[in-house]
């Protein structure tokens, strides 16, 4: 997928908003997706401390469907715009689908129910089962039947095992991954590339915290689980934002050399050891640079949710939907434009899980232990 | 729009006629030569491209909508077309089926497949009717290895298929195996709940493994090798090794003991012992096996009397049939086992130099119309062998 295809979709769009409204738009489905989250977790009450572990699994269950119902969302907005079609039809088509595909399906009675509920203050959910049900011909149609998505997660928890990492940090990591999906990263770069950008977000983010705060807040993060970073971590990450054109290996080194021995100590309290992490970065046989644009992508996320407003986004999409009454006519030449071969024009940039990231190297597979 | 949250309406009557306008329907690029057989997902046709290029032949499967009627209705796509289609859209190898293209028509989903001339259950049944004829080995030995490799392909991906038996291993004209129908396949990496949770019951009986019938909710891909052991005896003797008889499902929260099932295991490999199978007693269904008497493998004399004689193909049964899952041999480790590099080894075309003489798939030409979605009537010839086998699916939701 190349950012020029992704910007061609956004143009007509971007005719009646600007950029970063569009954005604002888009993550606000997002989160309406993760307003669905709710009611199933309610049923799993933080008791204690010791559920955590349960709980933990329980979440990497309920966001692997969430990423994936984003992700099909994402690939069909590649192709379509905003204006042209019902978001919230979409989204919820989304999660029924990634529901199945995910083993875990989900009565599409339920899903409707849930997006009523959470539409109830934004012009409501007007749709039944047998729409919903012809609208995922549609989706299939538009993701060209490509379903298995691959996602960071798993990448992730691997590199974490590898490198001992700090339950803490993985914490961090795993929410900067969740946070990645208001971004194109995903559409963009390869799912282990993101695990990696995350940690190298987080290793930047500790020798950032070391120098300026040598008392060393141990949970980066984890106090507001599941969403955003909080604003300490993320602007922290953004005031780095102005270094991380520099190439990432003279950066850490850089950040390493920066630092006295006290500061040392205190990073390898967190599990994590900037010197070690050099080697490890450098011994990668991977495009760093392309880690560093990943990271980019995900500062200037942080960057627009400093001030986006959820109370804002029903006027943006007014505006996003309403000009169209002025003046029909605009949309159509572009339209068939962006639409010549719909069966052809999206390809081989999704991910292929079976054959991009063989997944035959990894041993030990828990199932084959039980 | 008083409320200040109100979004306008939002109508996606031009968006739907932009896709249906380039929509492909099935009779512009397909001929239908004729139906082939039906099942509980649809129905499937054997058709021809219109593409005088192609000329290749194309089996279709077509889902039938799940409310049939005059009117059918858009009701959600079925769990098992969903796997079919997301496996089958990323899989490509020599040994499984390879999916040509997915349309969508009708309210229901057309699956495009190469055409296979056969599949196991009509070569097994063509080999004991009229007459009784065996299998060379060449050709038995080919079938297995290529459906090792198939399967070991899905294994190395992550993809367990949960339902081999004779009718779902397709052979082509030229004698290459494609493992068919993963309705029931599913990924396995890390499954977010046990398998069991999603499917109560899979495989057909004849061919569950041990772990299965003693309800197992752990089970592994394992349970694939058993179903293939159970191919390989039942391609030398032509008949299924283990035919037992199925205990009805009375209530679809219980699944019933398979007492008949097992008993036939035991009958040729013995009772299993804790020392053949330590974890055996952790079984949801090991107290049932109380009401078993103790017996010995008696395999090995049996196979004496089955026409191949090669003591690695002995072996390599014999641990494609081990009790214990973690024992079981795996599809990789088959494929190196030495029984297949001795004489004969097996080649990529099952039937070359055989002069075997298969009857064709039999096709249906009346039957061509893909809209018809009730059950082929009563007068209709059915497939050419009963396949009481592949009637019923036993499957709970």
């Amino acid at each position: 997928m190349h950012r020029r295809r992704l910007a061609e979709a956004m143009k007509e769009d971007l005719e009646y908003v600007d950029i970063a409204t569009l954005t604002k738009i888009k993550m606000w489905y997002y989160n309406s997706k993760r307003i669905l989250e709710k009611p199933a977790s309610k049923q799993s009450p933080i008791r204690s401390r010791i559920l955590i572990g349960k709980i933990g699994k329980r979440l990497q269950f309920r966001q692997q469907v969430i990423a994936t119902a984003i992700v099909y969302f994402k690939r069909f907005y590649t192709k379509n715009s905003l204006r042209m079609t019902d978001p919230s039809l979409v989204a919820a088509t989304c999660i029924y689908l990634a529901c199945k595909i995910e083993e875990c399906p989900q009565h599409i009675k339920h899903i409707i129910t849930e997006m009523k509920n959470a539409l109830a203050n934004h012009g409501g959910f007007d749709y039944d089962t047998s729409k919903v049900a012809e609208f995922e011909f549609y989706l299939l149609e538009e993701l060209e039947f490509y379903l298995i998505v691959y996602h960071p997660y798993r990448d992730l928890t691997l590199i974490a095992k590898d490198l001992k990492l700090e339950e803490s940090n993985l914490q961090t990591a795993w929410f900067v991954i969740n946070d990645s999906y208001r971004t194109d990263v995903c559409l963009l770069y390869a799912p282990h590339m993101i695990a990696l950008a995350a940690l190298y977000i987080i290793c930047v983010v500790h020798a950032e915290r070391t120098f300026t705060d040598t008392s060393g807040g141990g949970n980066i993060g984890s106090s507001n689980p599941g969403n955003l970073l909080d604003d300490n971590t993320a602007n922290s990450i953004i005031t780095h934002s102005t270094h991380s054109n520099m190439h990432l290996h003279a950066q850490l080194n850089n950040m390493a050399s920066k630092r006295s021995p006290h500061h040392a100590l205190n990073v390898e309290g967190h599990g994590i050891n900037n010197r070690d992490m050099v080697q490890w970065f450098a011994d990668l046989n991977v495009e760093m640079e392309e880690i560093i644009e990943i990271t980019q992508e995900m500062l200037s996320l942080y960057n627009i949710w400093k001030d986006y407003g959820e109370e804002n986004i029903p006027s943006m999409i007014k505006i996003l939907k309403a000009k169209r009454v002025v003046d029909p006519s605009i949309s159509h030449p572009q339209h068939n434009l962006l639409h010549e071969s719909p069966l052809h024009a999206f390809n081989q940039q999704h991910i292929h899980p079976l054959q991009a990231a063989p997944m035959t190297s990894q041993p030990g597979h828990p199932a084959m232990q039980q | 729009m008083e409320n200040p949250n109100e979004l306008p309406p939002m109508n996606m009557t031009e968006y739907k006629a932009k896709r249906d306008a380039c929509r492909q329907r099935i009779d512009t690029k397909y001929d239908i030569i004729g139906f082939i057989s039906s099942g509980t997902y649809g129905r499937v046709y054997k058709a021809r491209s219109k593409n005088k290029d192609d000329g290749k032949e194309y089996a279709i499967k077509k889902f039938k909508p799940d409310k049939e009627g005059e009117a059918a209705s858009y009701i959600g796509i079925s769990q098992s077309a969903c796997r079919e289609i997301a496996l089958c859209r990323e899989l490509h190898h020599e040994n499984i089926v390879e999916l040509t293209e997915v349309l969508l028509q009708d309210k229901s989903i057309h699956m495009v497949f190469e055409y296979a001339e056969h599949d196991l259950l009509q070569i097994i049944g063509s080999f004991s009717h009229p007459e009784r004829k065996l299998m060379s080995e060449y050709t038995i030995k080919s079938f297995l290895w290529q459906l090792l490799n198939g399967v070991a392909y899905l294994h190395a991906n992550w993809v367990m298929h949960r339902d081999l038996k004779p009718a779902n291993i397709l052979v082509t004209a030229n004698g290459v195996v494609k493992v068919g129908d993963l309705g029931l396949a599913r990924l396995f990496y890390k499954p977010l709940q046990p398998l069991y949770n999603g499917d109560k019951v899979v495989v057909t009986i004849w061919y569950r493994a041990p772990e299965l019938l003693l309800g197992s909710r752990h089970y592994t891909k394992a349970i694939d090798i058993w179903a293939i052991g159970c191919i390989f005896a039942e391609l030398i003797t032509l008949r299924p090794i283990f035919k037992g008889e199925e205990a009805k499902v009375e209530n679809k929260k219980t699944v019933p003991f398979q007492k008949n099932q097992l008993q036939k295991i035991f009958d040729i490999l013995g009772f299993p012992t804790k020392e053949r199978w330590p974890a055996i007693d952790q079984q949801p269904e090991y107290p049932n096996l109380a009401s078993f008497r103790q017996s010995p493998n008696v395999l090995r004399s049996l196979y004496q009397s089955w026409p191949i004689k090669s003591e690695h193909g002995c072996n390599l049964l014999q641990a494609m049939l081990e009790y214990d899952p973690l024992k079981r041999i795996t599809a990789e480790e088959a494929l190196n086992h030495p029984y297949f590099q001795e004489e004969p080894k097996p080649g990529m075309d099952s039937f070359a130099g055989q002069n075997v003489d298969l009857p064709l798939r039999r096709i249906t030409v009346e039957d061509k119309d893909m809209r018809a979605t009730a059950p082929a009537p009563k007068a209709h010839p059915g497939p050419p062998i009963k396949d009481d086998r592949n009637a019923k699916r036993p499957r709970v939701e």
